[in-house]
């Protein structure tokens, strides 16, 4: 543990040996393809498949009546047609409506286009807000609200009257893409038993394997779920993309279907991260003491559910932030709209309202005369706090010290300046350097009081090595990596003799899904427990054959140790297979109970806390912003891995600081204008800055070794950082991401000469 | 895509007999970085395309005292950036080769094709227009040769004629120094918000030569005429380049698009005109010392 392990998948990706879903093949194999109905808000009339039936080169043409069993998909709520029929609604662009197979790409999409659609259009409801109003048109006939939210501590009426300063404010967050390198694909095929194969790069292969199951009437036996190398996740393949249509076309065809996203399909169909309207109310003393906080946030979801309820449920706990506040009141609407589906994406909801409460607290900050760092030490969680939702926090709270850390690193590298104070940039007037600080927390693991849980098959051979398996994902976040090590380090093997296998819902247990910085902790628990069952059962076998107590024997580098003996690990698995003993053991590993919101009780198992400060440089006549350095403090409990650490706080910054200055996923009356890579900025290799990492460890006494999640927190301070500084550097104040230059350089203009603007 | 008829000819009479013969249906393609993608979305169905790459008389790049530069239609953008000749003559041209598009892109894209393009937002144009750049036009009439900010009729449209295609470029020797700098918000494999050249020489201690040349300002990359003007034959203060930077951006035409409002893009032209005259006067005043 603790030691760096590159990862074993690295290599291959490098040179491009690895295989996505896209480079397997099949003999007879057909392309599927979907007509989306490219109107955001409809009835759809009219539908004439008769040309592209008949186009040469076309097998099979499906439309809604041919689904053999639930139309519709979902993770949560099974509101998403697979595809929508005659006389149905389409609720935003993406929505299918037809599908092709044909023996090529080109013959389908030609087939595509000589479908005949007719569409009764209807009024558009285009952002959340607008979607809650009383005369607002229906998106769903049960209604827009897909669900209110409250949090609620305290007396909040009380506290706003033990106030002394209150600040009150609002700000907004635009609709973002994961932009995952790899789009999705999805390739079906029925085996001669009648089943049918799906190969995917899949988040949660299980819940893949029982929606696709629902939609073809087959019982989820029938369906297996082959996961392929992810390229890319980031919460953005835990929904259906391809996988039904791809299922549905090989059962009409009796041929293996290939579904492939382009890019253009990839950014109109799969659920983005919500856009947001944060209200942010806080109430503090003179000296900083914070007695209330209320907020009130809007969530765009979209057209389905997906996992919109559970993200904006994350929103909300977080939006007061890693504080201790006596008085709270927290209200979300999650909102259906005519816009793509909003769902998973890395931070789950507290990107956007750590923006908005970090935001307010250095506004609080200058409205208080005090430093913004010392206002958040003041407030901050810690074990003994009790947080907005009731949870009394005992061990694993290493806010202050991320804190500390990063703020002491901070003013070492401001050489004794005030760090949030601008500097002009030596022989360049227009240049103006400052720092900027925010801190985050995030819950790992699903909370809420659903059940949360991983089972992990471990199996030994005769010839010495190990086998993993669980269906969870590896999507970049370097889950083999810190499988293989759990399980070398209970088994006492070498590294390089374990093997792990994922995602394969014939060959895998069910890991759960990919998701909520969960899987070091729950799926790692169940290898770790895993294993050591596996190991006691070693043990017994030679303590037998050596007449010792199982506790005798002991294991080192691949051998048991008894008696004086050394036994080679795979000599004792020989014997144990002679005797009639199998050498696996699959643990079904629990993880604590959680309990669900408004029941005061403990939410979450466990959560991360971390800490950032970003130096900007704002260009007061171009608007432009560089982000020079970021220092990031991460409470992860536990170091497993040290560079795939690395690798998530790298990836983190960088994620966040695309949202803070480039990304914006534009759509216009439910018209996606970002429907291509070109128009949707990321930010570029020469917007990295130089990120400085600290690791803090406060171990949580469940997690394997201690360790908590890394995979969103990493992330979530880094966009209020920045803005913070961009607020140090030029006295502007963003409310409204990402940071567009054009309305900066207008900001600062307005501020130096009100007449130019 | 629609499919297409596709010719490779394999020298440039051959290249102007298809263009004359498949007519208005054919299009030329040179590396495709902009053409296969409005194909790709369905602005344009051409019947045949005709490629241009494997005409040598496209290709090359030459220095003569006399002429000065010539660089093929069929130059990529990555030869360009990395032509030692283009270096010693004409710097701001590798440099500005350097902040287009990516690697992968540069070493597809050429130079012909930025240009025939017709980009309000092309980088190649405003550098090309203030080094006095000719574009050489080639059809079944022989050739003619035009000043390249004579070549940009409006967004997308040339000065080339029914049969005509862009040969080379023709760079004069040039005793000034040229300076392009680009606006991008993502700084890198972005078109430009605004682009501004400009050419100067010092003489004495008096400005020559000033040419000033604004890209993504207007329908055309165009010149800023009042600013070249003001400036030519004058000794440059820190205020008279404040107003020849005022007056570009009075000179140009911008609007409001996804990249960027009307009022940005104006400003930007004032910010970047002053901040490479001012590059450009310090780099000369030294040069004139020495
Ligand atoms: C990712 C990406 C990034 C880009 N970044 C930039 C950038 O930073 N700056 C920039 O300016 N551009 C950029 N571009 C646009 C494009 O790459 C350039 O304009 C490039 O120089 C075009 O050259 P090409 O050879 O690919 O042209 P093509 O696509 O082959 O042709 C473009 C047009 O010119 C015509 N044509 C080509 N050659 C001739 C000729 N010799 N005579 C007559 N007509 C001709 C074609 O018929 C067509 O209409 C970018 C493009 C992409 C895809």
């Amino acid at each position: 543990m603790g030691h760096v392990v590159p990862r074993p998948d690295a290599v291959a990706k490098v040179t491009g040996a690895a295989r996505f879903a896209d480079d397997y093949d099949f003999p007879g194999l057909l392309h599927g393809r979907a007509l989306r109905a490219g109107v955001p808000h409809a009835i759809l009339k009219r539908l004439d498949v008769a040309k592209a039936k008949d186009l040469p080169g076309v097998v099979a043409v499906l439309t809604a009546e041919d689904i053999p069993g639930e139309r519709n998909h979902g993770l949560v709520i099974h509101d998403w047609p697979a595809l929508v029929g005659v006389g149905e609604k389409v609720r935003y662009v993406g929505d299918a409506v037809a599908l092709v197979a044909a023996e090529r790409r080109e013959i389908a999409t030609q087939a595509l286009e000589l479908i005949e659609a007719e569409y009764e259009p209807l009024p558009v409801v285009s952002d959340p807000v607008q979607a809650r109003q009383p005369d607002a048109p229906l998106v769903h006939e049960s209604g827009n609200l897909l669900k209110h939210i409250k949090v609620r501590k305290g007396d909040i009426e009380e506290g706003f009257a033990q106030a002394e300063v209150i600040l009150d404010e609002v700000y907004h967050t635009p609709t973002m893409e994961h932009a995952f390198m790899e789009p999705e694909c999805s390739i079906a095929r029925l085996t001669a038993e009648g089943r049918i194969e799906v190969y995917v790069g899949s988040q949660i292969p299980y819940a893949d394997r029982d929606q696709i199951a629902r939609c073809l009437a087959l019982p989820p036996e029938k369906v297996r779920v082959i996961g392929t190398l992810i390229g890319g996740g980031f919460g953005g393949k835990e929904d259906i993309a391809g996988q039904i249509h791809a299922a549905l076309l090989a059962q009409a065809t009796g041929r293996p279907v290939k579904v492939l996203y382009d890019r253009h399909e990839s950014l109109l169909v799969h659920p983005k991260r919500h856009a947001t309207q944060i209200r942010v109310r806080l109430g503090v003393k003179r000296d900083g003491t914070l007695v209330a906080a209320q907020t009130e946030l809007y969530g765009d979801s979209g057209a389905y559910a997906s996992l919109g309820e559970k993200v904006m449920t994350r929103a909300t706990t977080h939006s007061t932030g890693p504080y201790i506040v006596p008085h709270v009141k927290a209200d979300c609407y999650a909102m259906y709209t005519n816009n793509p589906p909003s769902g998973a994406f890395r931070g789950f909801g507290v990107t956007q309202s750590c923006f908005a409460v970090e935001s307010a607290m250095d506004q609080l900050a200058e409205r208080l005369g005090m430093d913004p760092v010392e206002l958040r030490r003041k407030n901050a969680l810690r074990v003994g706090s009790v947080t907005n939702t009731g949870q009394l926090l005992t061990e694993s709270v290493g806010l202050l010290e991320c804190i500390d850390r990063v703020e002491a690193e901070m003013r070492r590298l401001s050489g004794g300046r005030d760090p949030f104070k601008p500097q002009v940039v030596p022989g360049a007037p227009n240049r103006v350097r400052a720092w900027g600080l925010a801190v985050a927390f995030k819950n790992t693991g699903l909370g809420g009081g659903a059940p949360d849980k991983a089972s992990a098959e471990v199996e030994l051979f005769t010839d010495g090595t190990a086998e993993v398996r669980t269906s969870s994902a590896e999507i970049g976040q370097g889950l083999v990596a810190v499988l293989q090590m759990i399980a070398a380090e209970e088994l006492s093997l070498p590294l390089e003799k374990v093997r792990v296998l994922l995602s394969d819902t014939d060959l895998t247990p069910d890991g759960g899904p990919t998701t909520a910085s969960r899987q070091t902790y729950v799926t790692g628990n169940a290898v770790r427990l895993a294993s050591d069952v596996v190991r006691q059962a070693v043990a017994t076998t030679l303590a037998e054959k050596y007449d010792v107590p199982p506790e005798g024997v002991r294991f080192v580098e691949g051998l048991a140790q008894v008696n004086g003996h050394s036994v080679p690990l795979g000599e004792a698995v020989a014997m144990m297979k002679a005797e009639g003993r199998e050498p696996k053991a699959t643990y079904e590993y629990w993880a604590p109970k959680t309990q669900p919101l408004g029941t005061g009780g403990d939410m979450h198992f466990a959560y991360s806390f971390a800490t950032q400060a970003a130096e900007v440089e704002v260009d007061l006549e171009t608007g432009e912003v560089r982000v020079l350095r970021v220092i990031a403090a991460n409470d992860v409990g536990r170091v497993i891995n040290p560079l795939g650490l690395q690798g998530q706080i790298e990836g983190g910054v960088m994620m966040g600081l695309g949202n803070a200055l480039t990304e914006e996923f534009i759509v216009e009356e439910g018209r996606v204008i970002t429907d291509r890579l070109a128009r949707y900025r990321m930010p570029s290799i020469v917007l990295t800055p130089q990120i400085i990492p600290i690791v803090v460890e406060h171990p949580t006494g469940e997690g394997p070794y201690g360790a908590k999640g890394i995979g969103e927190i990493s992330s979530i301070p880094t966009t209020p950082a920045i803005t913070n500084a961009v607020y140090h550097a030029t006295g502007v104040r963003v409310k409204r991401l990402p940071v567009d230059q054009d309305w900066l350089a207008r900001e600062i203009a307005r501020r130096e000469r009100p007449q130019d603007v | 895509m629609q499919p297409f008829e596709y010719h490779s000819p394999r020298s440039l009479p051959e290249a102007l007999r298809l263009l004359q013969e498949l007519g208005d249906g054919a299009r030329l393609i040179a590396g495709g970085t902009d053409l296969l993608l409005r194909m790709k979305q369905g602005q344009l169905a051409p019947r045949a395309l005709i490629d241009l790459r494997r005409a040598a008389e496209l290709h090359g790049i030459s220095f003569s005292p006399e002429e000065g530069l010539r660089i093929g239609a069929a130059v990529t953008l990555r030869e360009l950036q990395r032509s030692p000749l283009v270096r010693d003559h004409c710097p701001c041209l590798c440099e500005t080769a350097s902040w287009m598009a990516s690697e992968q892109v540069r070493s597809l894209a050429t130079v012909g094709g930025n240009l025939c393009n017709a980009s309000p937002a092309a980088d190649l144009a405003p550098p090309l227009m203030v080094l006095d750049a000719q574009a050489v036009l080639v059809g079944p009439q022989g050739e003619r040769r035009l000043p390249v900010e004579a070549f940009f009729l409006g967004p997308g449209q040339t000065a080339l004629d029914r049969g005509e295609l862009l040969k080379e470029v023709l760079v004069p020797p040039t005793p000034g120094n040229a300076l392009y700098l680009k606006h991008a918000p993502r700084a890198f494999m972005d078109i430009a918000v605004v682009g501004v050249a400009v050419h100067l020489r010092m003489e004495r201690g008096l400005a020559r030569a000033v040419r000033i040349a604004l890209g993504a300002v207007g329908p055309t990359p165009l010149r800023a005429g009042p600013s070249e003007a003001l400036l030519e034959g004058s000794a440059p203060t820190a205020s008279l380049l404040e107003e020849a930077a005022d007056l570009a951006a009075r000179a140009c035409s911008p609007i409001d698009d996804l990249r960027g409002s009307a009022w940005y893009r104006r400003r930007m032209v004032r910010v970047l005109t002053r901040r490479a005259l001012d590059r450009l006067c310090a780099a000369s005043l030294v040069g004139e010392g020495t």
